[in-house]
């Protein structure tokens, strides 16, 4: 064998282990989550709340998408307008994809959180993005339902009472199966690759 | 005409240094002021920033006001293991030990800025301080 066979073949060889660690081997590893994955074998907790689309609006209105819920409120200066700055450029990084996703926030605050309050705060963060609310009852019992706790502290401040709760980011899949809870500081990269593989 | 030279160097100087000097005599300096654009019905948002004190003394950052809030209150955001987000305020302030400094950021300490008036651009906010003057500092409006 000559020099220049051995060079080419060695160029050869070097090529098509470059292209499969590049295109190849990322696509053969497993997809690994940013949160916890869920594997129930129930549907979703049912979820009806007067919406900013309007009407009482449930889950089965969203069959085929994946569906991201979150339970925050208005007034929350910090987590809440984060998380959905995350989720909309989350969105934007999925492009045509994230026409088949549907962030939903419903409020842990209802007495402040009317239906057109949510509309206008959602609206802002991107315009498909859905707002529920409805009795503390109702909202409770979803919230419950879901392991989300909250509930509101003293309002000694001027700013009122603010609201403790579990500021994750649950995923509902295609099937309308929970799959995925992310969480707080999960980032827009994130959510998107998460969602991508969900899809 | 080499003299108006030297004095218009000197002048230049002055301009520079003078103000440097006085910033650095207060000992405590504040950067990166920073909130997050929020929605115009949003009720309220938050600032962030690093604050250092480098005076010999203790510093407590108490309270701020800003004429971009109807009224600012210095809170402290938790997340527990569980994902639970509380939200109380520092009654005592936040202080700050000679030669640290403390970074207000997302998911921690923040000055809330109740009822916002401005959701783009930038606006100034007064920092209360307890052990110096009071410092004005520029927030950002930026999406991070």
């Amino acid at each position: 064998m000559t020099v220049k066979r051995l060079v080419t073949i060695a160029v050869a060889v070097t090529a098509l282990s470059a292209t499969a660690w590049v295109f190849v081997i990322p696509r053969l590893r497993p997809h690994v989550f940013h949160g916890v994955v869920m594997q129930s074998e129930t549907p979703a907790p049912a979820i009806e709340l007067e919406a900013t689309t309007g009407g009482l609006v449930g889950l089965d209105s969203f069959a085929g998408k994946l569906v991201v819920v979150y339970f925050g409120y208005t007034h929350c200066p910090d987590i809440c307008p984060a998380t959905l700055a995350s989720l909309n450029k989350a969105l934007d990084l999925m492009g045509d994809g994230a026409d088949d996703v549907q962030v939903v926030m419903v409020t842990v605050d209802p007495e402040r959180d009317t239906v057109e309050y949510l509309a206008d705060y959602m609206a802002y963060f991107d315009d498909s993005f859905i707002g529920m609310t409805g009795s503390m009852e109702d909202i409770s019992r979803i919230a419950t339902a879901y392991g989300v706790y909250f509930a509101a502290d003293e309002g000694d401040a001027e700013s009122g009472y603010t609201i403790a709760h579990n500021a994750s980011v649950m995923v509902i899949g295609r099937d309308g199966h929970l799959r995925l809870i992310l969480p707080p500081d999960v980032t827009a990269d994130e959510i998107a690759a998460d969602l991508r593989y969900l899809q | 005409m080499r003299a108006r030279r030297v004095a218009l160097g000197l002048l230049a100087a002055a301009v520079t240094l003078v103000p440097a000097a006085c910033n650095s005599s207060r000992g405590v300096t504040v950067t990166d002021g920073w909130s997050r654009p929020v929605p115009p019905v949003s009720p309220a948002s938050a600032v962030f920033l690093e604050i250092s004190n480098d005076l010999d003394g203790r510093v407590t950052l108490t309270g701020a006001s800003s004429e971009a809030c109807g009224s600012m209150e210095l809170h402290q955001t938790n997340i527990d293991d569980a994902g639970v987000m509380t939200m109380r305020p520092l009654a005592d302030g936040l202080l700050l030990e000679p030669g640290t400094s403390a970074r207000l950021a997302p998911g921690g300490t923040h000055l809330m800025c109740l009822e916002p008036e401005v959701f783009e651009g930038s606006f100034d906010v007064e920092l209360v301080l307890d052990g110096a003057a009071a410092i004005v500092t520029t927030v950002t409006i930026e999406d991070r």
